[in-house]
């Protein structure tokens, strides 16, 4: 990026900063702030860090003459955040960060609207999780599209504000799934036949309850088993069939025939009971296998902040890192750090609601060819002189994929 | 109000120590006098046990234990603790709030759930009764859960609805164990006036001679074979911490394990390293040891520099942490250089010796 571009960049954010208003999170003071400015270095990254603000006014001033590329505070709090040392700074509580990022995630995709659907997919199941396992109030979340590759959660529930990285790992690994031997069980005892006698049996079961992992995956074999009792005969075969365990038509058959029966069903809600024929254990595990990966989160990856850092902390477990300033701009894309409502989240559109520039023509030179859908629009471009809507204009220059030519 | 078994089975909590306050008794007074002496004795014992091991039921050979009883029991838990201040050791506190803990958790298998769910709300944790199992709000139970070493611990290996855990009283009366060693722990050492610590002058030596041998035993390196000069920086620092009586996170203990096997050590040279860790459980710690080892078919290979930083565990780097990517790398790479220069004196010593005694 060259010296025109980043003075052109840091005059479109200045407009921006000083017409917004800027959301500042709460308890402000206490935080750690964090800035990347359009300097020398620049688009390298050097943060300047241990900044605090005693006032809102303070804060929005220096952001607003200031204008840095990238905005940042602590999720933790702190007695004296301006401290140069941990040691002095005095940790008191952090909130509980989640950060949902395509490059944290083993998801694939062709384009980057692709990726931010996939993202918003793996935030989707990430509420569920907060909200119905975890029980957290919807005014405690705090959902913010991250101004790039994904969405970042603040949870502020004063019950979770005190836990040290080893609680809040233990968070993260709840919603990565669990083993599948938890729920995959061989039970042996013995129990009465119906002649009286009394008999050794080993059997598997699968774990049962309403709520948590146990009814996730209990949900999920009640339903799989359901759907293939109701659909026709041929159709049920073909899809048991898929499954490498069910090499014979025949073991297919014995199983389908088995679930015409209700209380089958009933025995798997109420007993976790799956053991229903010999040889079909196989089976079982490569379904309880395929749920919990359906539903858990992959994103136990070293965070990467911003630019090659060396791997830390896992993202949620660090309880001293900064997260991105809600309503700031992510120097690195030119989008909008887009706080979310739960209810607009589906329809929420990064390429569309997170831009903040116009659609005035700027003249760029572009140094990349790239394929780029952004407001509804497709543009295929090419390398060279060309005048673009500002926003688009703005991207690019972001990205490194052109350079300012007025 | 007349004390119950409760103010001294239970010490640490608010209502022991609002009777204690209110009294009357000062802990000036309390060396004077049979009581007192009687109260200070058994202060002392509950530091030397600690120190040894577990603190033992004061009224195991009384069959009802009367006020005076209780109170002796009751007020040489706050003279304990001026004693384990006056040492002021970090190690020391550590082991004697483990102690005090464990001593408490003996008398809270006996207790009705009633009466658990009363001392929970001692120290805040948000829980429920639900007939005779417990609902604990998981923040409260991470507090306690995320530092015990079995999977059966791990949040993700329970049942959790709307927020809480179900636990059975077993186990919840073992998360109060770990409160109740934080509150101790965290509370010492007491601000002292020098006056008061003199005073107490021959009691502290006493103990504080029980812990120097104590701390003697555990202080001699023994690594059989292995070279500990030859050790990567970062187990040295483990070996360090362990020394220093701090519990090592999972992650450490697992990293320390399989390399100190890895490189030969035996399964109970390296549970005797763990011996000294305040939170030692010899059963735990030998099956995970030996697990580790590979009694399940599998052992264990340390893991390389990049995990161990990632979780933390990279500590002090060297020049030859440059050249190498695993700890193990390390230890064979010195022991090339060090080790022949080593062995060659070595085995000159020895024929020097068998020369002699021909």
């Amino acid at each position: 990026m060259n010296e025109r571009t980043k003075e052109f960049i840091r005059n479109k954010f200045r407009e921006y900063y000083q017409s917004t208003s800027l959301q500042l999170p709460p308890r402000f003071e206490q935080r750690e702030w964090g800035f990347i400015f359009f300097d020398e270095s620049f688009p390298d990254i050097v943060m300047r860090r241990h900044k605090s603000f005693m006032t809102a006014w303070e804060a929005i001033d220096y952001i607003r003459t200031m204008v840095p590329a990238h905005a940042f505070h602590s999720a933790a709090y702190y007695v004296s955040p301006s401290a140069p040392t941990m040691q002095e700074k005095g940790w008191q509580g952090a909130d509980l960060i989640f950060d949902i990022d395509a490059d944290h995630l083993p998801i694939k995709w062709t384009t980057y609207k692709e990726m931010l659907q996939r993202t918003k997919e793996e935030l989707l199941k990430l509420l569920g999780f907060l909200r119905e396992d975890f029980a957290i109030a919807e005014d405690d979340i705090e959902i913010v599209f991250s101004g790039g590759r994904g969405y970042h959660i603040h949870v502020r529930d004063s019950r979770l504000i005190g836990l040290g990285s080893p609680e809040r790992r233990e968070i993260v690994d709840y919603v990565k799934g669990p083993d599948l031997g938890q729920f995959f069980e061989k039970k042996t005892g013995s129990e009465e036949g119906a002649n009286g006698r009394r008999k050794a049996y080993k059997r598997f079961e699968v774990k049962y309850g309403e709520g948590g992992w146990d009814g996730r995956i209990n949900k999920s074999i009640v339903d799989f088993v359901d759907t293939i009792r109701q659909m026709p005969k041929d159709k049920a075969l073909e899809v048991l069939m898929s499954y490498e365990c069910f090499k014979k038509r025949r073991n297919a058959e014995d199983f389908f025939d088995m679930f015409q029966d209700e209380r089958r069903i009933q025995l798997i809600k109420e007993r976790g009971t799956i053991d229903i024929r010999r040889g079909s254990a196989k089976f079982w595990r490569s379904l309880i296998e395929e749920s919990i990966k359906r539903e858990s989160i992959s994103m136990d990856m070293p965070s990467i902040n911003i630019g090659k850092g060396t791997p830390d902390e896992p993202v949620t477990a660090d309880v001293k890192r900064l997260i991105r300033l809600p309503t700031s701009i992510h120097g690195g894309y030119g989008f909008r750090v887009t706080p979310l409502m739960l209810e607009g989240l589906e329809g929420f559109n990064p390429l569309n609601d997170a831009i903040v520039f116009g659609d005035d023509l700027i003249r760029v030179n572009v140094t990349k060819t790239s394929d780029v859908e952004i407001k509804d629009n497709r543009y295929v471009l090419k390398i060279g002189k060309q005048s673009l809507p500002e926003h688009l204009a703005i991207f690019l220059m972001c990205r490194g994929a052109a350079e300012y030519e007025p | 109000m007349d004390p119950d078994l409760k103010y001294a089975y239970y010490p640490f909590t608010s209502w022991a120590s609002d009777y204690v306050k209110h009294s009357g008794k000062s802990i000036e007074r309390l060396l004077d006098g049979i009581f007192g002496r009687d109260v200070i004795n058994r202060a002392k014992e509950r530091v030397t046990q600690a120190i040894r091991g577990d603190i033992t039921n004061a009224f195991e050979d009384k069959d009802i234990p009367d006020i005076v009883d209780i109170e002796k029991e009751l007020f040489s838990y706050p003279v304990a603790r001026i004693f384990v201040s006056c040492i002021g050791d970090h190690y020391l506190i550590k082991r004697y709030a483990l102690a005090e803990a464990e001593a408490a958790h003996v008398h809270m298998k006996a207790e009705e759930p009633e009466f658990l769910e009363k001392l929970a709300g001692e120290f805040n944790i948000q829980c429920m009764l639900d007939r005779h199992d417990f609902q604990i709000h998981f923040a409260d139970y991470l507090r306690f859960a995320s530092r015990m070493h079995d999977p059966e611990w791990k949040l993700v290996n329970r049942r959790l609805e709307n927020g809480y855990v179900p636990v059975n009283k077993k186990d919840f009366v073992r998360l109060l164990q770990e409160a109740i060693r934080d509150r101790i722990q965290s509370s010492l050492p007491l601000n002292l006036s020098p006056a008061l610590k003199s005073s107490f002058s021959s009691h502290i030596a006493d103990i504080s001679r029980h812990f120097e041998e104590l701390k003697a035993e555990f202080r001699s390196d023994d690594f059989g074979e292995a070279n500990s000069e030859c050790f990567p920086p970062c187990i040295k620092h483990m070996l360090a911490l362990i020394q220093a009586g701090q519990n090592l996170a999972h992650s450490a203990r697992f990293a320390l394990t399989s390399f100190l096997a890895n490189i030969g050590m035996g399964a109970e040279d390296i549970i005797n390293i763990y011996r000294v860790s305040p939170d030692f459980d010899e059963g735990q710690t030998s099956y995970q040891v030996k697990h580790i080892l590979g009694s399940s078919g599998k052992a264990y290979t340390a893991p390389n520099c990049a995990t161990m930083a990632t979780y933390g565990n990279c500590f002090g780097k060297e020049i030859i942490c440059d050249w190498i990517s695993h700890p193990l790398s390390f230890y064979r790479k010195k022991m090339d250089y060090d080790g022949k220069g080593a062995r060659r004196e070595e085995n000159a010593g020895a024929s020097v010796e068998s020369t002699t005694n021909e």
